[in-house]
């Protein structure tokens, strides 16, 4: 389904649960739009607040990196258990601005998260509300690019933790740093036979695409260490693509 | 509070001189820290422009070079460079530049000063110039230094489908004697293995003399057609002394070097030159160059001098045991090609075979020339039967000459009964596996480490093949060999305390080789037979076992550790004699060791123990 320019100014309409980001073609209307239809403060000032202006040198654009630790990958049904935030530009990546925010969960911890995660019960009732956590988070996306490694993850739990707290959806744009790496890959044919022949050689999870470009292991499940390594991937990936801007743009399918 | 910055916490806390600081130190530092990212090639400082961090390899490696131009160090994962500059001027003191993709964490210059001012050992280690400079640029060699700091970082490359006038070309104006043949490169991830642009051989000035100028072929020929496209390369963390090993077995002279399966540099042997005076390479380049037995058993002189020079350097029991394997197999092969040229060249095919210590890489000084010969089965013992007996003969004299002593239990190649047929080998392997006594495996086990050295290394190979596939179905056979391999305790009484020998020695003594090294090796023979292990070396072959999951690994880094600890001891004991002119001897005295090395010592043996218990238990003849 595709939204019309004047579905979107459509005061009327109802935007949460309805757009799927993918489908969001022209993002500063969206963000105008929605400045005016978000009734929670926190969406509000979020969309209020705006992109960064497009005339900004690549290098200049504030960028964010997002990461979620989650009990599983269904936003309708799994919690969120800990965020990382990395905020950073491609010239400057320091850790001095990163957060991470354990979430304290109505619910006791899977065995099993407790191992992936290493996040216990008695550390995550140590944490904060999702909706403190959200608030924060929202504070600290304003007027920044989110970059995540595997956008729909990140994209569907943010719409659902929004919808279940500020009753209204929440769609961003984000730069996937895994669909950069997915049309690298895919230039080639070679690779994409060799993928179909033995898949996982030319795998597109986080670690092995760190990889590819020298970047050490980091340890996974770490929302902060997760944030980070995502960060890093996006500045190797720019390093050794050289694109102009435009084509970088393209190829982030940036707003 | 959840620390945010663990990954870099937990790498920083493996390094000096953060390693020595607290930890509410390290996370402050970890909170404060600039990430930044360069590619191969990238320059990171330039001389003289003003310098606002320390910078710490978290991966990659970077390359310093002294405002000439010359080379000043190079640093890897977990090092640091920036210092000197911040302590003087502020300003870069050395210029440097990214060999490998590489991320940096950027420690700024206000934290830099308050660690300095608030951790002397800190402040130690910064101001320290020479700390980071590997120790030998000036003095000695010091192989076990990874083989990324010396190796050349400009690599010669050549496509697959130039012509080979192209390449002596480039390789006379690049005064290299290698290239590197690469298919079409997509630029991107560069060589890495098994995709576009990979390496897919190497070509040598020795390829063009032997394969276009020697037989006349045409300069258009593609440099496909005659590079060698077995290329064996190395990591480029690797011990320099684990590159001089392979080339000599492999007897090449240039090894690519490789990190996270990219071609990241190459070494040549005469890199390795000038790491190496008088040790194993030069002692080795001498006997291949060798024309004569008496020139031979000159050299054989300087196998003591190498020896000795390796346990003074401390190079591992492993180390020393491969490069002293190395020197014999040149020795063997070298008296080999010698009788072949007085005996002419042989009637069939052969090889002659390296058993034992030789075979498993792990000889010291004061040992037999095991060996062996295996014939084509074309052999006719009335038309060749002269011939191998010469040969044999000659070769077990030339091997006396030259120090390696006659067997005791008579297994060389001057012994009929070991000069023997493809077939008939096969036949007595078979018989010990499938029939086995006790009594008839005990002088044979060391032929379960067989190794070809000379001739056609093909005819060894099914035998090889063959205990791989047969050994591990025999129960039988196993617990035969196990009952033999505990046959030897180590000497350690009921309270933990050394149980001595008496006989013929002034003072009780230990026989380190009977009592440690030699049922070590035999115990994990035996694992290594049943699991089908292809390795020969003892801690190959322990790395295979734990590899295959055939033990657990932290079983294995014990026996790993006590076997390296055994044989260190037995190569010192071995060294001291050599150095006071004594008969070389393997009896230890206890009281002669310092207490922590007594210590250390009861604790390999321990461990020895228990194996061989675990042994009796895990191999009886019934059980599969």
């Amino acid at each position: 389904m595709y939204l019309s320019r004047q579905d979107l100014s459509d005061p009327n309409k109802p935007s949460h649960a309805l757009v799927a980001s993918h489908e969001i073609q022209d993002w500063p209307l969206y963000y105008q739009s929605q400045a005016r239809l978000q009734q929670a403060k926190a969406c509000q000032q979020l969309y209020q607040q705006g992109l960064p202006a497009k005339d900004l040198g690549l290098t200049q654009i504030p960028l964010v990196a997002l990461d979620f630790e989650t009990t599983g990958l269904n936003a309708q049904q799994d919690q969120i258990l800990a965020i990382g935030i990395v905020p950073f530009r491609m010239d400057h990546l320091a850790t001095d601005q990163a957060k991470q925010w354990l979430i304290r969960n109505q619910r006791p911890l899977a065995e099993e998260n407790v191992i992936i995660h290493g996040i216990t019960d008695s550390q995550a009732q140590s944490g904060i509300s999702l909706e403190q956590a959200m608030t924060e988070l929202l504070k600290a996306l304003s007027g920044k690019v989110v970059v995540v490694h595997y956008r729909p993850i990140e994209q569907n739990f943010i719409n659902a933790a929004s919808l279940s707290i500020f009753d209204q959806g929440l769609q961003l744009p984000m730069i996937d740093t895994m669909a950069i790496e997915r049309r690298l890959v895919k230039q080639n044919w070679q690779q994409r036979w060799q993928e179909w022949w033995r898949p996982g050689s030319r795998s597109l999870r986080l670690d092995p695409c760190r990889q590819r470009y020298g970047l050490p292991s980091y340890r996974p499940h770490h929302a902060c260490s997760d944030a980070l390594a995502t960060a890093e991937l996006l500045l190797a990936q720019y390093r050794h693509l050289g694109l102009d801007k435009q084509s970088w743009h393209s190829l982030c399918q940036l707003y | 509070m959840e620390i945010e910055q663990i990954a870099i916490l937990d790498h920083l806390g493996l390094h000096s001189p953060f390693k020595e600081l607290d930890r509410s130190t390290l996370e402050q530092i970890a909170s404060q820290i600039e990430i930044r990212y360069f590619r191969a090639g990238d320059i990171i400082l330039s001389a003289n422009e003003p310098i606002h961090f320390l910078y710490y390899v978290r991966s990659g490696a970077v390359e310093l070079t002294r405002p000439t131009g010359s080379l000043f160090n190079r640093m890897g994962e977990g090092e640091i460079f920036g210092q000197l500059g911040l302590l003087i001027q502020g300003r870069v003191r050395y210029p440097a530049s990214a060999i490998e993709d590489s991320l940096l964490y950027c420690l700024p210059k206000a934290l830099f000063w308050q660690l300095f001012d608030q951790w002397p050992s800190f402040a130690e280690f910064v101001e320290v110039e020479d700390r980071s400079r590997p120790k030998d640029r000036t003095q000695g060699s010091n192989m076990t230094l990874p083989v990324r700091q010396i190796m050349s970082t400009e690599l010669q490359l050549i496509r697959s489908q130039a012509r080979v006038q192209q390449a002596a070309q480039q390789m006379t104006e690049q005064h290299v004697s290698a290239l590197l043949v690469v298919e079409q490169s997509d630029d991107k991830y560069l060589l890495q293995a098994g995709e576009q642009g990979s390496l897919v051989g190497i070509l040598t000035d020795k390829d063009l003399r032997s394969k276009i100028l020697a037989t006349g072929q045409s300069p258009e020929t593609p440099v496909a057609d005659i590079m060698s496209d077995q290329v064996i390369s190395i990591e480029a963390d690797q011990p320099l002394y684990r590159a001089l090993m392979l080339m000599l077995e492999a007897q090449i002279h240039h090894l690519p070097v490789s990190h996270r399966q990219q071609l990241v540099g190459m070494l040549s042997q005469s890199d390795l030159l000038k790491y190496e005076s008088r040790s194993t390479l030069f002692v080795v380049q001498q006997i291949q160059q060798a024309d004569s037995l008496e020139q031979l058993t000159i050299l054989s002189k300087q196998v003591r001098a190498s020896f000795c020079k390796l346990v003074a350097e401390d190079a591992s029991a492993q180390m020393i045991g491969q490069a002293m394997a190395i020197i014999g197999q040149s020795f063997k092969q070298q008296l080999c090609t010698l009788i072949e040229q007085q005996l002419g060249p042989a009637p069939i095919p052969f090889a002659v075979l390296a058993l034992g210590s030789m075979a498993r890489q792990e000889q010291f000084l004061l040992t037999d020339q095991d060996n062996a010969l295996i014939l084509h089965d074309e052999f006719q013992p009335k038309q060749h039967g002269a011939y191998f007996a010469q040969f044999g003969q000659q070769l077990a004299d030339g091997l006396h000459a030259c120090g390696y002593s006659y067997c005791t239990g008579k297994i060389m190649a001057s012994n009929p009964d070991f000069r023997l047929t493809q077939s008939q080998w096969l036949t007595l392997f078979q018989t010990w596996m499938l029939k086995p006594t006790e009594k008839r495996l005990l002088d044979a086990s060391i032929f379960f480490d067989l190794n070809s050295v000379y001739g056609d290394g093909q005819l060894a190979q099914p035998l090889q093949d063959l205990i791989a596939t047969l050994a591990p179905q025999q129960p039988r056979f196993l617990a035969a060999m196990a009952h033999n391999a505990m046959a030897r305790t180590p000497p350690l009484g009921f309270f933990r305390d050394f149980v001595l020998d008496r006989d013929g020695q002034e003072k009780p003594s230990i026989n380190i080789k009977s009592r440690g090294t030699a049922p070590l090796t035999d115990l994990i023979r035996v694992h290594a037979l049943a699991c089908g292990c292809k390795a020969i070396n003892s801690f190959a072959r322990l790395e295979e076992l734990s590899a295959k999951g055939w033990l657990p690994k932290n079983t294995v880094d014990n026996l790993s550790a006590a076997l390296e600890f055994i044989a260190l001891i037995r190569a010192r004991k071995q060294a001291n004699d050599c150095e006071q002119h004594r008969r070389l001897s393997n009896a230890i005295i206890p009281e002669e060791l310092n207490s922590i090395e007594r210590k250390s010592l009861k604790d390999a043996f321990q461990v020895l123990s228990n194996a061989q218990k675990f042994l009796s238990f895990r191999y009886q003849p019934n059980r599969k």
